[in-house]
């Protein structure tokens, strides 16, 4: 029965930068993550030219050459198509799990079998129709066999493919690596291959489920049960809320001074505490580190990191930012290039047992006072609109470079794309 | 204030209102006008060539890409890596464009060149005192 089918869009970030850019349309695009660092997206026509991951100032020779076009990551923009593209695909479903920015595992039970393909194949045409990005589905009975018919639907031109055989899935199955079926991984695909000399999928499909489970754990004989056609990992229509909060990114430029690292700490912890609030969440656990570019191997190397716990656990912002800067002070060593601060929030707990406290005359009712108004705030005006000193305010000096970034299309009415009349 | 529909109404202090079950959810021009909320794009008109049709440079315009172009409707065509808003005529001989201009003559875009309707326009935002520019 193939009822799980799984939809990803092509190159999802190169797709979007290219939907008002038909200018560009088969042209070499890559896009680059934060500051401008290293290749996260390409187009089809990028693929052979340049390597996934790779930094983009060591190809600037290759770029030139063949006239790559080089995109900072606008996640605005990513962000709004990705609702979109998830919204349709909703309509083909009666249950969805949006598994990623670009990706839903989609149930498809209630669609007659003869009808499925038929259904999948119009939900692409309508992705594509509506929001100009190309999409690829892949069905059959389990999410990790849905994974590996997408991969398989990528190499043709329906862009779609069912696996609804015996036969055909194992074909595929012998054709492919244990390392790029779904959460196996370099490492675990290491340890299959030494501990039991398994190197395909097939042969893992066919493995002593219970010397692999002893050996690799229950998620591994999960994914052995799944390639098998037994679902062992249900859909999750509720996302669970995160169990850890991180906010890592580098600098635009390297930081030497004490105030300019702990300005950042606290943008840092800003935002991280923001997405804490969203989720409902208390942290107890606060995890800083600082680090220097270790890509500079000319320059002195240092990396430091501390684990803070709190003395209860707490969502209000002027604690977690003091309690991040003492730290960052801790750690400072001068006479070093810093190009990176992270701030990690972990020990989650719901928020729920401090609200009740709401009324009660306790300090910290001032505080969540606090954090409804600046959330009140943002909603009406912005995110940015208000701001705690400490975080050095919308662009501080060290913010991070994005030399090539797009117009923000669909969210800012100052960048709408133009059409000559 | 916007109300949206599932909100309460102020209650009054005084008489109550007679007209409260009357109520109806006030008037949202976001969803009159996006019926395809996932297929809708807003555009920035420049130039003149529309302007018959009531399309000012500055115009906002409301693009749908769920909806089929019609004979004659005004859309947002990709022709030749531009983006050009005109009355869209499919022809044996290919795309004609037409603007609603004098100086703008009529643009034939044979079968093999691109051309493309990107969205069909499906409202323009004009502000007629230019208060916004």
């Amino acid at each position: 029965m193939t009822t799980m089918a799984i939809c990803d869009a092509n190159s999802f970030y190169c797709s979007c930068e290219l939907a008002f850019r038909s200018d560009l349309a088969g042209k070499p695009v890559v896009v680059v993550g934060n500051n401008d660092g290293c290749i996260v997206a390409r187009s089809a026509t990028a693929k052979p030219l340049l390597p996934m991951g790779a930094p983009i100032f060591q190809h600037q020779q290759r770029i030139k050459q063949y006239g790559v076009i080089v995109f900072s990551s606008n996640y605005a923009l990513y962000h709004e198509f990705s609702q979109r593209i998830h919204a349709i695909m909703g309509r083909y479903t009666d249950q969805q799990e949006i598994f990623s920015i670009d990706e839903s595992f989609l149930h498809l039970g209630a669609i007659p079998p003869a009808d499925r393909a038929t259904a999948m194949q119009e939900m692409r045409q309508t992705i594509l129709q509506e929001t100009g990005i190309p999409v690829s589905v892949g069905v059959a009975t389990t999410k990790v066999l849905a994974k590996l018919a997408a991969d398989q639907a990528k190499t043709t031109s329906e862009g779609i493919w069912m696996f609804d055989q015996e036969t055909g899935i194992d074909q595929v199955l012998a054709a492919t690596t244990t390392e790029d079926i779904w959460y196996i991984g370099t490492q675990r695909a290491k340890t299959l291959k030494e501990r039991f000399g398994i190197t395909t999928g097939l042969q893992l499909k066919r493995a002593d489920i219970v010397r692999i489970r002893r050996a690799l754990h229950v998620p591994v004989a999960r994914v052995v049960c799944e390639l098998r056609g037994i679902s062992a990992l249900p859909l999750q229509t509720i996302a669970p809320p995160r169990m850890e909060i991180v906010c890592a990114r580098s600098f635009g430029r390297s930081v030497t001074s004490l105030p300019e690292l702990c300005e950042a700490a606290a943008a840092y912890t800003a935002a991280a505490t923001r997405r804490l609030w969203q989720q409902h969440s208390l942290v107890a656990t606060l995890c800083v580190s600082l680090m220097t570019n270790r890509f500079r191997e000319d320059q002195p190397q240092y990396h430091a990191s501390c684990v803070v716990h709190l003395s209860r656990a707490t969502n209000t912002l002027p604690e977690l930012l003091a309690t991040a800067q003492e730290t960052v002070t801790r750690l400072y060593q001068s006479g070093y290039h810093y190009r990176k601060v992270g701030i990690m929030l972990t020990d989650l707990t719901s928020d729920t047992l401090i609200q009740g406290d709401l009324f009660a005359a306790d300090p910290d009712a001032r505080q969540q006072r606090l954090i409804a108004t600046i959330r009140a705030i943002e909603a009406k005006f912005g995110k940015g609109a208000i701001f705690f000193a400490a975080t050095g305010g919308p662009t501080p000096a060290w913010a991070m470079r994005q030399e090539h970034c797009s117009p923000h299309y669909l969210t800012n009415w100052q960048e709408l794309p133009i059409a000559r009349a | 204030m916007r109300r949206d529909a599932d909100d309460a109404s102020q209650p009054t202090t005084g008489f109550p209102s007679l007209a409260q079950d009357y109520a109806e959810s006030s008037l949202n021009l976001h969803a009159y006008v996006v019926r395809h909320p996932e297929a809708t794009f807003f555009w920035r008109a420049q130039g003149g060539g529309m302007q018959g049709a009531g399309i000012f440079s500055g115009d906002i315009l409301v693009v749908d890409r769920a909806v089929e172009p019609h004979q004659g409707d005004v859309v947002v065509a990709a022709v030749a890596g531009e983006y050009l808003v005109r009355r869209w005529y499919r022809e044996p001989e290919g795309i004609m464009l037409l603007a609603e201009h004098p100086d703008h003559p009529p643009l034939l875009v044979s079968a093999e060149e691109p051309c493309e309707c990107w969205g069909v326009v499906v409202a323009v935002v004009h502000d007629p005192n230019r208060r916004r520019a």
